[in-house]
């Protein structure tokens, strides 16, 4: 398991939200958020994409 | 009239214009403004609207649009506002078949590729079509039925019933069949392999 350093007040927050909002470990709430973080660059950057072939293709302005 | 709003979508040469010929064959009033003319990538036309393009700004037409069918891209699908209700056709083909033909179309209007290589470009439109799946599915007023082309070119008959059961009309199914013609199928993996 890699380690990866944080806030020190950040870690507090979520060390005092992580049950409250249904996760069953500090772990998890970062695994979630993490990536859920990845899968919106993920989808940003697809969209952008396709976007560019779109326009290319003259099906949008 | 119906008082939904007919409209065909999917992805560039997913078969949205074939599948907008066989709704006019079968006598569905269809909105195009002819601007797009047709070329060597679509022979029969692309029945496409510009103003579909605007949507954001100006969806005032649509309230003539109920009982119709336009041609919409799936990228802009998110610009329909929620106060009509829809049928969505959404068109459906072998990705490498779709691609095949979009970069020809690309190198005949001389423009670049949206992704660096056909694989990044197949998982790019993957990711977009997982997304508008999901819009799809949580718009109340939105009804969809996906019709996959290579099915049509197969077996036009199977899926002509399955596109008027959807619509729930009298269209005429001899019109949707007889408007399918299977020498447009072009761009068939092997022989875009080169």
């Amino acid at each position: 398991m890699a380690k990866v350093k944080i806030d020190s007040d950040l870690l507090a927050r979520a060390k005092k939200m992580y049950e409250a909002a249904g996760y069953s470990s500090l772990e998890e709430l970062v695994n979630h958020a993490v990536e859920k973080e990845i899968a919106k660059h993920e989808t940003d950057e697809a969209e952008d994409k396709v976007s560019d072939q779109l326009r290319g293709l003259g099906y949008i302005d | 009239m119906n008082q939904f709003i007919t409209i065909v979508s999917g992805l560039p040469r997913s078969g949205t214009s074939l599948m907008m010929k066989m709704l006019e064959a079968s006598g569905m009033d269809i909105l195009t403004d002819n601007i797009r003319k047709a070329d060597v990538d679509n022979p029969k036309g692309y029945y496409e609207l510009e103003k579909v393009k605007k949507l954001k700004d100006d969806s005032s037409w649509l309230k003539d649009a109920q009982g119709k069918v336009f041609k919409m891209i799936s990228m802009l699908l998110y610009e329909l506002p929620p106060d009509n209700a829809y049928k969505i056709i959404f068109m459906q083909r072998d990705m490498a078949e779709m691609l095949a033909s979009q970069n020809k179309m690309l190198k005949r209007r001389n423009q670049k590729p949206g992704a660096k290589n056909d694989r990044e470009m197949t998982e790019m439109f993957e990711k977009h079509l997982g997304k508008i799946y999901e819009w799809i599915e949580s718009q109340k007023e939105i009804d969809v039925l996906y019709v996959n082309y290579n099915n049509i070119i197969n077996d036009p008959l199977k899926e002509s019933k399955r596109v008027i059961r959807f619509l729930d009309s009298g269209l005429a199914i001899d019109g949707m069949v007889s408007a399918v013609d299977p020498s447009l199928y072009r761009n068939r993996c092997v022989e875009n392999s080169d």
